[in-house]
């Protein structure tokens, strides 16, 4: 029995390296040119400063080296993607530094598929999901997972 | 023309939400938090519906109404007892003190309008 | 008015504190009638706008110990220490009802409490006769579909105006309910010379048109139905104006006094017969016919020279306390933050530019928002005091359970406190309240037996130290077993078996998170469960906790807090091309050193004046890419009860920042308080002084 009118939501598609992921656009706030980083010391490695956003101050990580992948050099697409982080509390504030935004796409629930359980050099816990789109793998990422385990980190 | 109303009760919780309904209607609200203090505020102000509370510290209501009264100013004021009491004796006692009427707590944004139009337009 | 309950919730809170504590007062004074009136007056209230914000059940509730109360004041019924007890036990319940009022059990408790109450008090008619008030009545009854057709006879009382009535306002309203034909009698008018303006001498006459019933109309004249003449009768069922030209017609009779009333009735009756049922409601609203003919002679008689009386002018009005909902508060202090930081960006732009008048200008606003700070910040402080009621009901009960004797004392109450940090502290200290009746003072055998005294004492103390509050929690009880406390530490691995703590490190293990394990409390004798949790409370504070006891004579715990947690005077430098900002408080004195001194610094102390200083070369630690080795000033802080110094490269100006919170992700980064945005937009991190050289020197 199919339900004709799956939930559809619309993803912020970015890529990390040569890998496609995406995130609810619902989690997302802005997209930041990269600019001044004031560097925090004794941060942890991921953690490369903190920027004024609108009078707030932000942390701003590197989501290459979050998710253990590969740090990128820093190219022209470079940005900024502030998230909306939340934790069974509260809701936080952080900006994740990706190698380029792609796009908005709307994907409906049905067409997101289960993480590959095997194989890859992702960690697995923070992929939701998978979908496809224009033959692309995207892979869509639980921020709040993510985060959530990266602020018990110490140096 | 803006009438003024001014709204005396001990409660600060009825002070503002009583209060904030008045303005929204219009009316420009003064309030006061005791009798003593609301006496004071009448020096030659103008003041178009006196709501007053009943049991109040320093001054009670029916304490400020016979000081209203007793201004000549203020002779013909409209003035309403914002009152619990169900016994006849305190609308009787509010009335001999010269209240024009009373509005029955608890009450609603519609009983409020409903009683103040009959004693200001 | 269910949309502002959260005032009244507000409201609740402060009239339940306000209760506990002459609820206290009465227990040891039951004579006292002052505080009688007291507590009637604070049920009344919660009755009262219980009902008005939908805690019907509270308000339930609390009209019995209103009902109770009011007996005691008028003697009906006298008081006995039973009745205070239960009244304060009564609290439990007025609070439940205030989280959730339509709790089905808490309302059978309450019940139930009740009748406790009532079988206190003694069993007396009711004198409360609950009457509906009219109001409520009419709404009940709905508008009928058919009009009908009143006659309304109304004759107020001469001196109806004398209690502010206006009788116009009610023919108002009265046209408001249908269509009205209002017919003014001035048969009672005197003779000019004889004319007392303040009374009326008109009557009316209504034929009123309306599908309300004579209960609705009955309550138009409600304040005024003891003092006038009201009759009101309806002379048809029947919606006779329906019938064309009717109305014309009887108007013309009535208004100009060409038919008696009787006549008028007859021939209203014979047009009955042609009359429709109506099936909708007519909700035309007309307004009064004829009122215009009865308004020109009463503004005559209203005209009224009223001379500017001899009234005493009452001296100015004096408002000692101002209540502001702490919203506004918080919006308040967000703007002064704001202003804050717009008037570094003005100063940064006055010291690039030259012109000394801008300058000038620059500095006058940076003392006006000092100033405006202080203020602002002074509006959010509140006394230690009012934290304290709820301590001192907590040692009644508790002592009294656990059968212990104890005795509070509050000292420094006075002392002022941000109104956040002091809601934020209340749950810590009754927790180390708690530990201290359980476990740190003895049953009064014991402290007998040990040549204490029989009751111990529990000391609250809050007094300034600087930029700090300290607050104390002091008992004369059993104090710590450090022995203890050491062995549960290796046994828990919180530390090696061949450490050597000293005792101050030793009490402060019980802070340690792995500490609060344990089931059994009873083996340790002092402190208890959960001080991992306060210490994490105050830590949210940017304060610090601190325990010290001595074995066999009691325990202090003392908790430091920052006064304020938004803006602080701090000093802006530099460390390898970053900024900084140091809290000034924590500043005492700035030299330059230079590098050939540090380097031949042994064991980093550092011989200033003849003076040695032990320090920290942020030069080095806040490393990155840059190491800049150019100028060194050394800047001396307090810590604890030393003297440190910090290197820094550069030394900009003084500063005043707006303390902006940097999120959980930071926390680890422990010795910076928080962030501050720069004049020119950047970021300047915050640094904790205390923390920064505990964290470089372990």
């Amino acid at each position: 029995m199919t339900d004709n009118t799956s939930n559809i939501n619309s993803y912020l598609c970015f890529k990390l390296g040569n890998e496609f992921f995406a995130a609810d656009v619902r989690s997302t706030l802005k997209i930041l040119q990269l600019s001044e980083i004031t560097k925090v010391p004794h941060a942890p490695t991921n953690m490369k400063g903190v920027i004024n956003h609108h009078g707030n101050v932000l942390p701003v990580v590197d989501l290459n080296q979050t998710l253990e992948l590969p740090i990128s050099e820093v190219g022209s697409n470079t940005c900024i993607i502030i998230m909306s982080v939340g934790g069974e509390k509260e809701t936080i504030s952080i900006g994740a530094i990706v190698d380029e935004v792609l796009s908005v796409e709307e994907i409906a629930d049905d067409s997101i598929k289960d993480p590959p359980t095997m194989g890859g050099n992702h960690k697995l816990d923070y992929i939701k999901g998978v979908f496809e789109n224009n033959d692309l793998f995207v892979m869509v990422l639980d921020i709040d997972k993510i985060f959530e385990n990266t602020s018990l980190q110490n140096n | 023309m803006n009438k003024t109303i001014l709204l005396v009760d001990d409660s600060f919780s009825i002070r503002e939400s009583v209060g904030f309904l008045l303005s929204e209607a219009g009316f420009k609200i003064i309030k006061a938090g005791d009798g003593e203090e609301a006496l004071k505020l009448f020096d030659g102000q103008k003041i178009d519906l006196l709501l007053t509370d009943l049991h109040m510290p320093k001054m009670n209501g029916i304490e400020l109404i016979r000081n209203v009264r007793s201004m000549e100013d203020y002779k013909r004021l409209p003035i309403l007892l914002l009152t619990t009491e169900t016994l006849n004796d305190k609308k009787l006692e509010a009335k001999n003190a010269g209240a024009t009427g009373w509005i029955n707590k608890p009450f609603d944004k519609e009983k409020l309008f409903s009683i103040i139009k009959k004693v200001i337009r | 008015m269910e949309d502002f309950h959260k005032l009244f919730y507000e409201e609740a809170g402060d009239l339940i504190n306000s209760l506990e504590e002459n609820l206290m007062l009465l227990e040891e004074d039951l004579s006292n009638t002052e505080v009688v009136n007291e507590v009637f007056r604070i049920m009344h209230s919660l009755k009262g706008s219980g009902a008005m914000f939908g805690y019907d059940n509270l308000s339930h509730f609390t009209h019995e110990l209103e009902t109770l109360y009011d007996k005691v004041r008028s003697k009906t019924i006298p008081l006995t220490t039973h009745i205070v007890n239960l009244t304060i036990n009564s609290i439990d319940h007025i609070n439940a009802f205030l989280k959730e009022d339509d709790n089905e059990d808490i309302i059978n408790k309450g019940k139930a409490f009740l009748q406790q109450i009532e079988l206190s008090s003694s069993k007396d008619d009711k004198t409360e006769v609950n009457e509906k008030s009219n109001l409520t009545d009419n709404d009940k009854i709905k508008p009928q579909l058919n009009k009908k057709l009143y006659l309304i006879q109304f004759e107020p009382n001469p001196d109806i105006l004398n209690d502010g009535t206006n009788p116009l306002y009610l023919l108002d309203e009265l046209s408001d309910l249908g269509d009205a034909i209002i017919k003014t009698n001035y048969k009672n008018l005197p003779q000019i010379e004889d004319l007392d303006v303040d009374k009326c001498y008109f009557k009316w006459e209504i034929i009123l048109s309306s599908t309300e019933s004579r209960t609705t109309i009955e309550d138009v004249f409600i304040f005024v139905a003891d003092d006038s003449h009201l009759e009101i009768e309806i002379i048809s069922e029947k919606d006779v104006f329906s019938v064309a030209d009717v109305e014309d017609k009887i108007k013309d009779l009535f208004l100009n006094n060409k038919q008696s009333i009787k006549g008028i009735k007859k021939l209203i009756k014979l047009y009955e017969a042609d009359v429709v049922e109506a099936e909708e409601i007519n909700d035309e609203v007309v307004v009064s016919v004829g009122k215009e003919d009865t308004l020109p002679l009463i503004q005559e008689a209203k005209q009224e020279t009223t001379p500017r009386s001899n009234v005493k002018i009452p001296e100015a009005i004096k408002i000692d306390t101002v209540k502001v909902s702490s919203k506004k508060l918080d919006s308040l202090i967000n703007l002064v933050s704001e202003f804050v930081t717009t008037q570094a960006r003005l100063h940064n732009i006055a010291s690039s530019n030259k012109s000394v008048e801008l300058n000038a200008l620059s500095e006058d606003f940076q003392l006006l928002s000092r100033q405006f700070r202080d203020v602002a910040f002074e509006m959010r402080l509140i006394p230690v005091h009012t934290m304290v009621v709820k301590f001192k009901r907590l040692v009644r009960d508790l002592s009294k359970s656990l059968g212990k004797k104890v005795q509070f004392i509050a000292e420094g109450t006075e002392t002022e406190l941000d109104k956040n940090i002091i809601s934020s502290l209340s749950d810590p200290i009754m927790h180390i309240i708690r530990n201290s009746i359980d476990h740190g003072i003895e049953s009064p055998d014991k402290r007998l037996n040990s040549g204490k005294a029989e009751t111990g004492t529990i000391k609250l103390k809050a007094e300034y130290s600087g930029a700090y509050i300290l607050i104390s929690i002091e008992d004369d009880g059993a104090g710590i077993d450090q022995e203890i406390i050491t062995k549960k530490a290796i046994e828990k691995n919180l530390i090696e078996e061949s450490a050597k703590l000293s005792k101050d490190e030793v009490y402060n293990l019980l802070l340690l998170p792995g500490f609060s394990t344990s089931k059994k409390v009873t083996d340790v004798s002092g402190r208890g469960v959960g001080m991992d949790v306060v210490k994490r409370n105050i830590d949210d504070l940017r304060g610090e906790v601190n325990i010290n006891s001595e074995k066999g004579s009691g325990t202090k715990i003392t908790i430091k807090l920052p006064l304020t947690l938004s803006i602080i005077d701090g000093l802006l430098v530099g460390v390898n091309n970053s900024k900084y900002i140091l809290p000034l408080t924590s500043v005492l004195k700035i030299y330059k050193v230079s590098n050939a001194e540090i380097e031949n610094a042994y064991k980093n102390i550092i011989d200033i004046e003849g003076i040695q200083y032990p320090f920290i070369n942020l030069t080095d630690k806040f490393a990155d890419a840059h190491k800049d080795k150019s100028v060194n000033h050394f800047i001396t802080v307090n810590y604890h009860d030393k003297i440190v110094g910090l290197i820094v490269n550069e030394l900009y100006s003084e500063y005043q920042a707006v303390l902006k919170p940097i999120d959980k992700l930071l926390k680890h980064t422990e010795m910076f308080s928080g962030a501050s945005i720069l004049g020119d937009g950047k970021v300047a991190m915050v640094i904790d002084t205390n923390k920064l050289i505990t964290h470089f020197t372990n």
